[in-house]
């Protein structure tokens, strides 16, 4: 492999431009890797938290003038029944004000069984004072986000009257406070659901069931069959995000759009050097060819020079990736919780297979960047290269 | 001897420039050259010297005309079948020795047997081997830029012998040296043309140098004229 030889010998006699060739590569790879772990590390985030924060699958009224699920029992205990689902939670969902001296709020007010409710939404982790527990023997006990407790500024023994018209004002006694850093803490209140039920005297009926399923990716398939068996309206998570994740779709593409012009310009970087070098080389490349190389080991010199410059691009690139990705992760930068639903911190996350996607990628356009430079080489007049000066 | 077939054979062999005006570098040109033979091309500058060791290097193509290499007809040959005759056959020595910058004598003279397909070993030993016939058996892992002209001249020459060819070609090989070193290099093309009964076609301005050829062919205008 003689043209592999010249290759090596060509590209590392001109330094100055192979090290700023390299450059380009490596600083393009590292980008990607970077934003590439920066997207999937949001992404996972985004999905995890609509999984963690939301209730598998919704059951619902079966349709919009119906206001509540009348069977709730029945319905309940045929859908835990079904395989893949882990637990049911059915809740009384009702708006109304809660009244604490001159302080008045309005909010959902939500009758949950804590159980039941613990099984499907692991509330007890957002509690930060008080037991979620203690509401399965405190019939007027109720638990407020952190935001609205501190919008009524109440405290966690204190007592708060609960109104709504054609009802009876009842007093509540405020046991614990919940956090879970997304608006609900604004609005949310939880009493135990058979006192709610009073309360709207509406005895023996449910807003909503949620379901807690084993493999939240089976969540679609699941909600289709209780739909089908039980006449209700059942909407999994994907369903109920599906904005988001159209939104994390086009962003994708538009990601895409953005790496395609972040090679572009490093594959023109890796066209000019070899542009060049060939300009700079026509003499050598005319004796080469008298000497009898034949235009295809002219391609061959130049497509190597090309790939070399590529490899050790991507080789920095990706280590440089690497490193910055770490360094960024253990770097935590504080964001609002409001602009990017309770992350606290920027989710980057190193996966092995982006960055061979970057390097894959990456070498793919090296080697397209050369075939111009490459055929203009193969092409050359020998004469004339001979000849010039 | 002379009724083995000529090495080199041009028939009615025309190069017509079309730059605007139609230039005739070289016109209907008729030749045979035999195996062995040193021969020099003269003439004036524009004569179509070049012209003529290009279309012979095959690094040009004819307009017209034929041209037979070794009784071959090279004017309908691939660019692959021309690549293997410049690299098998052909060996060249330019004016400037054109040298590859980035590599050592050793390298620069091993370079068209790697080419060849040749094993690294063997063309190391043949590339010796000619540094040392050239004289230049301590310099073989100096670099172009290392070494003085008449000693580049020297590598060049090396190196377009290294393939064994039948027709080694120079196109005024001793142009850019004082005459003390162009004699010697002219002298050093003798004897190799002696020792192995190469053919040697040089393209030379200097009438004392080509007055000591074996046949000089004179060129004006295109046209050829034997001597």
């Amino acid at each position: 492999m003689y043209e592999l030889k010249i290759a090596l010998r060509q590209v590392f006699s001109s330094k100055k431009q192979t090290l700023f060739a390299i450059l380009a590569v490596a600083l393009a790879v590292t980008v990607i890797t970077v934003m590439m772990a920066m997207i999937s590390g949001f992404q996972d985030e985004l999905v995890t938290s609509s999984i963690e924060n939301n209730p598998h699958i919704v059951i619902g009224p079966q349709d919009e003038k119906e206001e509540f699920i009348h069977l709730y029992r029945y319905t309940s205990a045929l859908t835990s029944e079904k395989e893949g689902v882990i637990a049911v939670s059915p809740k009384y969902l009702g708006q109304a004000a809660l009244e604490y001296r001159d302080n008045a709020e309005g909010v959902s007010f939500q009758g949950i069984d804590p159980m039941a409710e613990e099984s499907v939404m692991r509330i007890s982790e957002d509690v930060v004072e008080g037991d979620l527990m203690t509401l399965v023997h405190t019939r007027y006990g109720v638990l407020l986000g952190d935001q609205l407790a501190e919008k009524l500024e109440v405290n966690v023994g204190d007592r708060v009257d609960v109104v709504f018209p054609g009802s009876q004002t009842t007093s509540f006694k405020v046991i614990g406070l919940i956090h879970t850093g997304t608006s609900a803490d604004e609005v949310t209140a939880y009493a135990r659901f058979d006192s709610v039920q009073d309360f709207f005297n509406e005895p023996g009926v449910a807003s909503t069931i949620e379901v807690r399923v084993a493999d939240p990716y089976q969540a679609d398939i699941i909600a289709g069959s209780i739909e089908r068996e039980t006449g209700l309206d059942a909407v999994s998570w994907s369903e109920a995000n599906a904005e988001i994740l159209s939104l994390l779709e086009v962003q994708s593409i538009l990601v895409n759009i953005f790496y395609f012009l972040i090679y572009g310009i490093a594959g023109f970087g890796i066209a000019n050097t070899l542009i060049t070098i060939v300009a700079q080389r026509t003499r050598e490349i005319g004796i080469l060819k008298a000497m009898g190389t034949s235009k295809k080991s002219i391609m061959f010199i130049f497509l190597f020079q090309s790939m070399i410059l590529g490899a050790a691009g991507l080789v920095l690139g990706t280590i440089l990736g690497y490193i910055t990705t770490i360094a960024l992760q253990s770097y935590e930068i504080e964001i609002p919780p409001e602009t990017y639903f309770g992350l606290q911190t920027l989710p980057l996350e190193v996966e092995p297979l982006n960055f061979v996607y970057a390097a894959f990628f990456a070498f793919i356009v090296n080697i397209l960047s050369g075939i111009y430079p490459a055929q203009k080489a193969a092409k050359l007049d020998p004469v004339k290269a001979i000849e010039s000066a | 001897m002379t009724n083995e077939s000529p090495v080199i054979e041009l028939k009615n062999l025309t190069k017509v420039y079309q730059n605007g005006v139609e230039f005739r570098a070289l016109d209907n040109a008729n030749l045979r050259i035999e195996k062995g033979e040193f021969v020099a091309i003269v003439g004036p500058s524009g004569s179509g010297k070049s012209t003529l060791m290009h279309l012979i290097g095959l690094l040009d193509s004819p307009s017209s005309g034929t041209l037979l290499i070794d009784g071959k007809d090279v004017t309908k040959m691939s660019d692959k079948e021309r690549s293997g005759m410049r690299n098998s056959i052909l060996g060249f020595v330019f004016q400037y020795h054109h040298l590859l910058p980035d590599f050592t004598a050793l390298e620069n003279v091993m370079m068209p047997l790697l080419i060849a397909g040749k094993s690294r070993e063997k063309a190391k030993n043949v590339a010796e081997e000619l540094l040392k016939e050239v004289g230049l058996e301590g310099r073989m892992d100096h670099r172009p830029g290392e070494l003085s002209g008449g000693q580049n001249q020297r590598v060049a020459i090396a190196r377009a012998l290294s393939c064994s060819p039948s027709i080694v070609l120079g196109d005024e090989p001793t142009g850019n040296l004082d005459t003390k070193t162009g004699d010697m290099i002219y002298e050093l093309l003798r004897r190799l043309n002696k020792e192995y009964n190469q053919t040697f076609i040089v393209v030379t301005h200097n009438e004392e140098l080509a007055s000591k050829a074996d046949k000089i062919i004179r060129l004006v205008d295109g046209k050829i004229t034997v001597q």
